[in-house]
């Protein structure tokens, strides 16, 4: 247990200093100029959009990654900074005990498990799980404590820095009390804790500071009692920039063309609840929600994932008979994927291949491919998607980020779709891509087709939709249309805690 | 409204656009060239023209035609299987080790029904051959069972019904009808290579240029994206099992009419010439890479590397011992190969 | 101790052994003599070697790995064992052991060192070995002159075990007290379960893929080195069907093929009832074919049933029934 000195908070030193801190991975610049001061004895929120880079200073911090530039300070060294990721690190083999001290300096050869249980067992309780078995499986326990277990990691290696990325986007409201006891907890005995969330209403209940970021710099550091909900939202989306940034989306629609698609009381169980949209020609769509909101499983539900939904998805008045992605292709409903390295690019085949993948029937009518149907497809969608004709021949997976989305998509587009649905269009993907992308994205809407979004990215869902659909905990929280709103309006509503009292 | 058949006008001048997209990644010229052709099968190929030549010069009796006869034709039924076992391979479930129990076995079936005639017999062998393949294809595909444990139950199973179809025996083979399958057309090409090139490419083609091919490939290559692309993954896992286990019945069909007789014990180490061909042709086990016409020359350099280590007098048993050196050596050069690509 | 939920939880474990007792009460009902300690001591003897070879290929299993080289090692184990037994036994032993447990090590070095799959690396040594074993023999059965070993090696210790069924028996207990009781045990189950939460919680995930082909690798060349000194001879076509059977018992056993799941207790459980089920077989004598038969058709059916075939099936013939043509 740490001993908090009494001292006034100028004269305590800082456990960490991070100043100037630069790191780029290949040609992306994460950070450009990250700053970061955490002092014992401090709730420390670090707040910024995706791609601002916080995962990124979070895990330079943590000694995973090495900086490019800049000074970086920790008192206790690496060893005294634990993480708990938003990718879980529970092993599910492995006892409840053992994951707690996976990892732990203290934990010999010889495994002397009977000294560790009394430690564990205190360090459970105290986040409430009393009722955990310490010898069970941690992959038997259901998601949310599964995550108050890796949390639970992270303390009793009893470091003096404990930074919690997104800790309780999976949580109900009364584990997220537990976990805000357990913050509190180690301020109290002198740690500097570190909280990475979305939730405002989370950073306003706990933090004592507050550190925004954006793209990759360091923009204010405040106490959180000075702060208001409009002016965080405001550094973190650069409210000045946005008025003044061209905009990417030149087009919007509205009212849309007939309904092409609509969901009936779609739901997934144990996802998103129950819900219905209506889809139509010329428009573009986006969903929207934090992890945990089910959002990203309305896309993915209407693709054909999710084999046990209920409700319907009707497609020109066709309602799809079961899930799975063939018989959804076989409605018009074609996917992009939001992990292109993993299900959405073949990375190992050209270009060319990747783009006729989803219609091999029409390229090789008699189970022969013809090959100049297929070049000439791929030049015509490789023109449609700005794709460089001499890189038909190269290996997807030899080209940028942002090229190798433009395939995902311009192979997903091969079929003529009548519903495109996407997740995470362009996430990896630099700013100039993403015009393009979107430009796309609207010349196929112009085409007749309904195009559906999912996001996380707040300035993607504003500039490249034509209506938002937010969620929140797995319902609907509020539809709306994107033209002539005040963007600081749409999104207030999203990260205000308002949000949250709607859904509740 | 499919983009085959609307002619859109396009966006913007892909070119110009695109020549502006100046990534490290994207070089052009040689080098690019270079990295993209398989660091391994260039490595093969290059190793195999120098032991030839060396071969050709150094060894007694290896340069000459009777040899260069003798070497074809025991590559031809090696390179027959390894040919079929490349699909399962390049589907990415790694190979098929029921190869050398399904060769066997098809010798004793193919010796049993040479009395009904040479296509009839044929057409049984490898009739069975391709029942035993959808099994295991359907566990495989289907069931998604581990392809390398499920064959090596099916080896098993194989070998115990062959056991009972000969009783134990060996079968001996009506010779005259399988005459044919011996000879040697114009007295320089054995029917079994004219086969094995035949097979070969016939392969290279379904594999290249069909429908059915490039669904192969792609499984191979990344099953989840091939799965939501919508393409008939459990389909093509199915007939590249077939496929495997079809190759195999021909080549113990040919084995028969070469030894005039149906042994369980002919190619003992079958199992191991057949995945070190595919292996060290450079047919990736990870799926996707490769082709069959890989697997042929892997089955003609390993066959080669066999052929020298008897001329020059070496103990059969250290041929052995080199196909699994070679084995290992191959697979750190494209594992080295793929690092470098990353 | 709530007897039924004690029961629920260990409900796969009741199962392997009611299965087990189900063929131990089959046959020796269908065959008087067979549960005699005649032929409870051959079914040791058989598990003598099954047993200790499936331990170790368990391991490899536990850490989410594979090693097809287990059946040539014993092989090639006992060829060296004999040749490098003139100055006695205990030496060949020896030798054997430390070359497989060199072999091990090699497979789990180019295992994680190339980051290839294990299933290719140890094809590759499988074929050496297998080449090795031919060479070290000339091709032929080699002998030993000792019998006085090979008595040693058998005598009946308790009336139905013999050292070598001890030794088997050693080695299980190790094992189970290295994954249970060490670091590296809980490091090994770690890097089968999920290798990359494992790696980035402080696992030593490569280490522990070595430390599994290691015992492995030693596993099977103290069983093959045992074998030779108890039949007095070593040829290279022994363990033909060891790498089925070793498997079958493994995942029998529990051991699950993706990795970080089950424990030795089930692997012995699931070794004897493949012992039992071939011994069985043959005392009521069924043919080498059957055994062949039955063996493959039950590793099919184990494998189908631990990846969850009975499920996909229903579901297939569930998709098949709503929607008669097929897409």
């Amino acid at each position: 247990m740490m001993d908090t000195s009494k001292a006034a908070p100028e004269a305590r030193r800082p456990l960490v200093r991070a100043s100037g801190v630069t790191k780029s991975y290949g040609g992306v610049q994460a950070l450009v100029h990250a700053d970061l001061e955490l002092l014992p004895g401090e709730i420390h929120a670090l707040l910024g959009e995706n791609g601002a880079g916080k995962s990124t200073l979070v895990k330079i911090v943590a000694g995973r990654e090495q900086a490019d530039g800049g000074e970086l300070e920790i008192a206790g060294g690496h060893a005294d900074v634990s993480v708990v990721y938003q990718e879980l690190t529970i092993v599910p083999a492995l006892s409840v005990l053992d994951n707690v001290f996976l990892g732990h300096p203290d934990v010999k050869q010889l495994m002397r498990r009977r000294s560790l249980r009394p430690r564990a067992r205190q360090y459970l309780d105290a986040l409430g799980l009393e009722h955990v078995d310490l010898d069970r499986p941690a992959g038997d326990l259901p998601l949310a404590e599964r995550q108050l277990v890796e949390i639970v990691r992270a303390t009793a290696r009893e470091c003096r820095t404990v930074i919690l990325d997104e800790p309780t986007a999976t949580l109900s409201d009364v584990e997220i009390e537990r976990v805000f006891a357990a913050a509190r907890r180690l301020r109290d005995n002198g740690c500097a804790v570190v909280w990475i969330s979305h939730r405002l209403k989370e950073v306003f209940e706990l933090a004592d500071k507050v550190t925004v970021m954006r793209n990759g710099r360091h923009v204010s550091t405040d106490p959180a009692s000075a702060l208001t909900t409009d002016e965080l939202v405001a550094r973190m989306i650069g409210s000045r920039a946005l008025q003044e940034r061209e905009r990417v989306a030149r087009v919007h629609a509205s009212g849309g063309g007939e309904a092409r698609v609509r969901l009936e009381q779609l739901g997934l169980p144990g996802r998103f609840a129950p819900l219905d949209l209506e889809l139509r020609a010329g428009e573009i769509v986006g969903i929207t929600g934090q992890i945990g909101s089910g959002a990203d499983w309305v896309t993915k539900t209407v693709a054909g994932l999710g084999r046990d939904r209920t409700g319907r998805v009707v497609v020109d008045g066709r309602a799809v008979a079961k899930a799975g992605v063939r018989e959804a292709l076989a409605h018009g409903i074609s996917y992009v994927s939001g992990d292109r390295a993993k299900d959405g690019v073949f990375l190992d085949v050209t270009v060319e291949r990747n783009i006729s993948s989803m219609v091999l029937g029409e390229v090789a009518p008699s189970g022969v491919l013809q090959r100049g149907k297929e070049r000439s497809l791929g030049e015509r969608l490789g023109r449609l998607m700005a794709i460089d004709r001499r890189r038909l021949g190269s290996r997807a997976g030899d080209l940028s980020g942002g090229n190798q989305q433009k395939v995902s998509l311009a192979k997903s587009i091969a079929p003529g779709p009548k519903l495109l649905v996407l997740n995470e269009p362009t996430r990896g993907v630099d700013v100039g891509a993403r015009a393009e992308i979107y430009d796309h994205l609207r010349q196929l809407a112009q085409d007749g087709a309904a195009v559906l979004l999912f996001s996380t990215d707040l300035v993607e869902i504003v500039e490249a939709c034509d209506r938002v659909v937010t969620m929140f905990r797995g319902r609907v929280v509020r539809t709306a249309e994107v033209e002539g709103l005040d963007e600081q309006a749409i999104l207030r509503d999203i990260l205000h805690p308002q949000e949250e009292e709607v859904a509740a | 409204m499919s983009p085959l058949q609307t002619g859109r006008p396009a966006l913007a001048e892909g070119d110009a656009v695109a020549a502006a997209d100046t990534r490290v990644s994207e070089q052009q010229g040689f080098a690019a060239w270079l990295r993209e052709r398989d660091m391994q099968t260039l490595a093969i190929r290059g190793a195999a023209l120098v032991i030839l030549l060396y071969a050709c010069v150094a060894v007694d009796g290896f340069g000459t035609v009777d040899n260069v006869k003798s070497l074809l034709q025991s590559v031809a039924l090696i390179g027959i299987a390894a040919v079929g076992t490349a699909f399962v391979t390049i589907s990415g479930n790694y190979f098929m080790l029921s190869v050398g129990a399904t060769t066997a076995v098809s010798t004793i079936v193919f010796a049993k029904s040479l009395s009904l005639g040479l296509p009839l017999a044929l057409v049984v062998t490898l009739g069975a051959g391709a029942v035993g393949g959808l099994v295991q294809g359907a566990a495989v595909g289907l069931l998604n069972t581990n392809p390398i444990v499920t064959t090596i139950a099916a080896s098993s199973l194989v070998l115990g019904v062959g056991q009972i179809v000969s009783g134990g025996l060996t079968v001996n083979a009506d010779s005259t009808s399988a005459d044919v399958l011996n000879n040697t057309v114009f007295d320089v090409l054995p029917v079994r290579v004219l086969i094995f090139f035949a097979v070969a490419l016939a392969a290279h083609a379904l594999m290249q240029k069909t429908r059915f091919g490039r669904e192969v490939r792609l499984t191979g290559s990344n099953r989840e994206a091939a799965e939501l692309a919508g393409l008939r993954v459990r389909r093509v896992i199915v007939l590249a099992f077939v496929l495997a286990a079809v190759a195999a019945a021909l080549s113990g069909a040919l084995l028969a009419a070469e030894a005039s007789q149906g042994n369980l014990r002919l190619g003992a180490t079958f199992d191991f010439d057949v995945i070190a061909a595919v292996l060290v042709g450079g047919v990736l086990v990870t799926g996707g890479r490769g082709s069959i016409i890989d697997a042929a020359f892997g089955a003609v350099f390993i066959g080669m590397v066999g052929n020298i280590l008897i001329v020059s007098g070496q103990p059969y048993e250290l041929q052995l011992v080199a196909k699994g050196a070679i084995v290992i050596l191959s697979i750190a050069l494209a594992a080295l190969a793929s690092r470098r690509r990353r | 101790m709530n007897i039924a939920k004690l029961a629920r939880d260990n409900r796969a474990s009741l199962l392997r052994i009611a299965l087990l007792v189900a063929l131990l009460v089959y046959f020796s009902a269908n065959r008087a003599g067979f549960l005699d300690t005649g032929n409870l001591f051959s079914l040791m003897q058989a598990f003598a070697l099954l047993g200790l070879v499936a331990f170790g290929l368990s391991v490899t299993m536990i850490a989410g790995e594979f090693d097809l080289s287990v059946g040539a090692m014993v092989a090639v184990a006992g060829i060296i064992a004999i040749k490098a037994g003139g100055s006695g036994a205990a030496a060949g032993l020896a030798v054997a052991v430390a070359f497989g447990l060199g072999v091990g090590i090699l497979n789990g070095l180019l295992t994680v060192g190339l980051g290839v799959s294990s299933l290719v690396v140890t094809v590759g040594t499988q074929i050496m070995l297998t080449g090795l074993a031919y060479g070290l023999a000339g091709g032929q059965t080699v002998s030993y002159d000792n019998f006085q070993v090979a008595a040693d090696v058998d005598q009946a210790i308790l009336t139905v075990f013999s050292p070598r069924s001890l030794v088997a028996i050693g080695g299980g207990l190790l094992v189970w007290l290295l994954l249970r009781y060490t670091r590296m045990g809980r490091d090994i189950v770690a890097t089968g379960s999920s290798r990359d939460a494992a790696s980035a919680a402080g696992a030593r995930t490569k280490l522990a893929v070595v430390v599994s082909f290691a015992i492995s690798g030693t596993f099977a060349a103290l069983a093959g080195g045992l074998l030779a000194f108890s039949l007095l001879s070593a040829a290279p076509t022994t363990g033909g069907d060891l790498l089925l059977q070793a498997v079958s018992a493994a995942i029998l056993g529990g051991i699950a093929l993706a990795g970080g799941i089950g424990g030795m207790p089930g692997v012995a459980v699931g070794a004897l009832t493949l012992t039992a089920l071939n011994n069985g077989l043959s005392y009521i004598g069924a043919s080498d074919a059957a055994i062949s038969i039955s063996n493959g058709l039950l590793l099919l059916a184990v494998v189908t049933i631990s990846a969850g075939g009975p499920a996909r099936l229903a579901e297939l013939a569930r998709a098949r029934i709503r929607r008669p043509a097929t897409s």
